[in-house]
């Protein structure tokens, strides 16, 4: 699928709104925790009970704890990412390199990816830099990446991540490329305009929860909002996603509400 | 022996229901999702459906709704974490719209079978 932006008279789906109310946020946050920490601990109960039930199998009460361990796992994941969403508000931005967080994303993010999904890097701009805080970069672009591979576990693929340097739609032709693109296309499963619609609300997932927190989309659009940036994301049902984080470059004010980019801008 | 369908995203959850029904001998059909649950449905063979609320694809008020007409006679427990709609309000809707039990998150799975057990006999 194309990775390309376009023109358009509206935000396409799935873009960040930035009007939006800082205590409404915190209600739905505080929402989407605690229903995932109540799935968690049921989890948790249902598989201690279902232990203790079992006491004279060793094999089977096994099996069950590890499962417990998984069930706080997720919960560690969970408080994990509202640890890095605090840091935001805790720790001063900094001028940080794009370049350098994404080389940590990978280095992440590949030993997870197993032998049918491929991570490549595409550095069209090398040496950008954005106003930041480094621990909440490396979430943002950990979650997105997460979330591709996710898209692409049964059958495999190629997540290819690209940084280019764009200008945002005020920008005339002359004007400096102000934003930094980071843009992260998989060959995945693909969302229909109905799931892309709902993939920033919390514990709303396009697939199978397993594994995940169901709030790592409701983490980025917050992260992007507080970087003064927009999300746009391309995805076709059976052909794959393309999620576009643009970011502005250091030393530039926020992108507008509603900024988007021709391919002839780039 | 009766059959239970359980509808709930958490995969990890899943699994701990079905284990916890089939050890009590039910006959246990499980679903990811809404569309998936209304799929997989067979009224000659489930008696009553566990379904989680807040899902992909079709939430669990629309399984309750769909698969009451599929089976006007089937046996129906909500189950949810609460969240965005405010705690119990989803499960109040679930009620509302006929679920024969509601579960707020989280619940022991003694409780659960004991439900079912207490509905369809």
């Amino acid at each position: 699928m194309s990775g390309k932006t376009e023109k358009k008279s509206d935000a396409p789906p799935g873009a960040t709104d930035r009007d939006h109310d800082p205590v409404d946020e915190a209600y739905t946050i505080a929402g989407g925790i605690a229903h995932d920490l109540n799935t968690i601990l049921t989890a948790i109960y249902g598989y201690s009970e279902l232990a203790l039930e079992s006491a004279g199998d060793a094999a089977v009460v096994e099996k069950y704890i590890r499962r417990i361990i998984g069930a706080a796992d997720r919960a560690k994941s969970l408080t994990g990412q509202l640890i890095d969403l605090s840091r935001g508000a805790l720790q001063p931005r900094q001028s940080v390199n794009i370049g350098d967080i994404l080389a940590d994303t990978v280095r992440f993010i590949r030993p997870s990816a197993g032998d049918n999904i491929t991570v490549t890097e595409k550095i069209n701009a090398p040496g950008l830099v954005v106003d930041a805080v480094p621990a909440q970069l490396f979430r943002l672009f950990v979650n997105v990446a997460v979330n591709a591979m996710q898209a692409m576990k049964e059958k495999g693929g190629n997540l290819e991540i690209s940084i280019d340097a764009v200008r945002d739609s005020n920008g005339s032709a002359g004007a400096p490329l102000n934003t930094a693109l980071v843009q992260f296309a998989d060959t995945g499963r693909g969302m229909d305009r109905e799931t892309t619609e709902k993939i920033f609300t919390p514990f709303f997932s396009a697939g199978d929860r397993e594994g995940g927190t169901g709030l790592g989309m409701m983490v980025v659009s917050a992260i992007m909002r507080d970087l003064g940036g927009a999300v746009r994301i391309n995805s076709k049902p059976g052909t794959g996603t393309v999620v576009g984080l643009l970011i502005p470059l250091s030393g530039f004010g926020p992108l507008d509400e509603k900024s988007y980019l021709r391919e002839t801008d780039r | 022996m009766a059959g239970v369908l359980i509808v709930e995203d958490d995969a990890n959850l899943r699994e701990m229901l079905r284990d916890a029904l089939e050890k009590r001998k039910f006959t246990v059909i499980t679903a990811a999702n809404g569309r998936e649950a209304i799929a997989r449905f067979r009224p000659s063979v489930i008696d009553l459906v566990v379904t989680d609320l807040l899902m992909p694809e079709e939430d669990g008020l629309m399984v309750i709704m769909k698969i009451r007409e599929l089976k006007p006679s089937v046996k129906m427990i909500a189950i949810s974490g609460g969240g965005k709609a405010g705690p119990g309000s989803y499960l109040l809707m679930a009620s509302t719209l006929g679920a024969d039990h509601v579960f707020s998150k989280p619940f022991l799975p003694s409780e659960l079978v004991q439900k079912v057990r207490e509905i369809l006999a």
